[in-house]
């Protein structure tokens, strides 16, 4: 049960003092945010199986570290969050997650050209060889080896929406819609291609039940922010 | 759970590996965590080029309100706030 594996605490004093002295622009938009879900100042941390801070604080974590030149620091790469008590954490203890486990299908380098398009409003009865199919009309070059989606139930409608990462971006990346054929679906929905990834995107398919639904605000770029 | 990246970030490139090209929330996240369902949201904060973005901040809090009660279902709302400071 999620209820169990997470638990919810009391922001830290860091965090307070802070968003208290630095009225920047993000905490102004953090503060909106909880404000309006009349949530503010509730939980900052996700533990697993429940573990305390303290417990937490002796396992491996990994720290996320504020980067002086302002640049994106990569996001955690396969490695980092290998092992089995691996957790990440802010610097101010804000955030932390369960375990990462080996995967034993990481790529060990893979093409850097790959780029990820998201593509909305797949019908809920179709399969990968479905949008497999639809895809291959657009790009005839296409291969199954090009070809590794993600399927998920839309956060909107009945539908579904795909992440697939391609190299072969010519064909996809300035088509907005794409009109299937009433040859490859009977259907023939309208398909969205997009790689801005804006409003919400599904990124797993839940199972069992939901019982419970959080917000996470990252603001992981504070130097390009204008300080107050 | 709902992954925002901060402004001017980008809503799946954020949380990717450049060299790996593994989505933390996509491609580790659901193995260890179950009964959850995640989303990630972007909006267009750009702070340079053409595409320089002219919304203000409540305007992206209203879009973002108004996305969640768009997508949500009747299970129980929190709030996780993280900051890199």
């Amino acid at each position: 049960m999620a209820k169990q594996i997470l638990s919810i605490e009391q922001p830290s004093h860091a965090l307070r003092k802070a968003m208290s002295q630095r009225r920047t622009r993000s905490a102004a938009f953090l503060d909106l945010v909880s404000t309006t879900l009349h949530i503010r100042g509730r939980s900052t941390r996700i533990s697993q199986g429940g573990t305390s801070a303290s417990a937490q604080s002796s396992s491996k974590q990994q720290v996320i570290d504020a980067n002086p030149k302002g640049k994106l620091k990569q996001p955690l790469d396969a490695s980092q969050l290998a092992g089995s008590s691996t957790s990440v954490t802010t610097r101010s203890g804000i955030l932390a997650v369960g375990t990462g486990e080996p995967r034993s299908d990481d790529p060990p380098n893979s093409n850097p050209r790959l780029k990820c398009f998201r593509i909305s409003g797949l019908p809920s009865s179709w399969g990968e060889n479905d949008l497999f199919d639809a895809l291959h009309a657009i790009d005839p070059c296409l291969t199954r080896q090009d070809y590794q989606p993600s399927l998920n139930p839309s956060c909107y409608s009945s539908t579904q929406t795909a992440l697939l990462n391609m190299d072969r971006t010519e064909h996809f990346q300035h088509r907005n819609h794409v009109q299937v054929s009433e040859s490859v679906s009977r259907s023939a929905p309208l398909l969205t291609i997009d790689s801005h990834f804006y409003n919400l995107t599904p990124l797993n398919v839940p199972e069992g039940e939901v019982v419970a639904e959080l917000v996470i605000v990252v603001v992981r770029a504070p130097d390009a922010i204008p300080r107050c | 759970m709902i992954a925002v990246t901060g402004l001017a970030g980008h809503a799946f490139g954020s949380w990717r590996n450049r060299e790996t090209h593994r989505m933390w929330l996509k491609d580790f996240l659901p193995h260890d965590v179950k009964n959850i369902r995640i989303m990630s949201y972007g909006y267009d904060s750009s702070l340079l080029g053409r595409s320089q973005a002219e919304n203000r901040l409540l305007d992206y809090q209203r879009l973002f309100i108004q996305d969640i009660e768009n997508a949500r279902s009747s299970v129980k709302v929190g709030v996780l706030v993280s900051t890199k400071s």
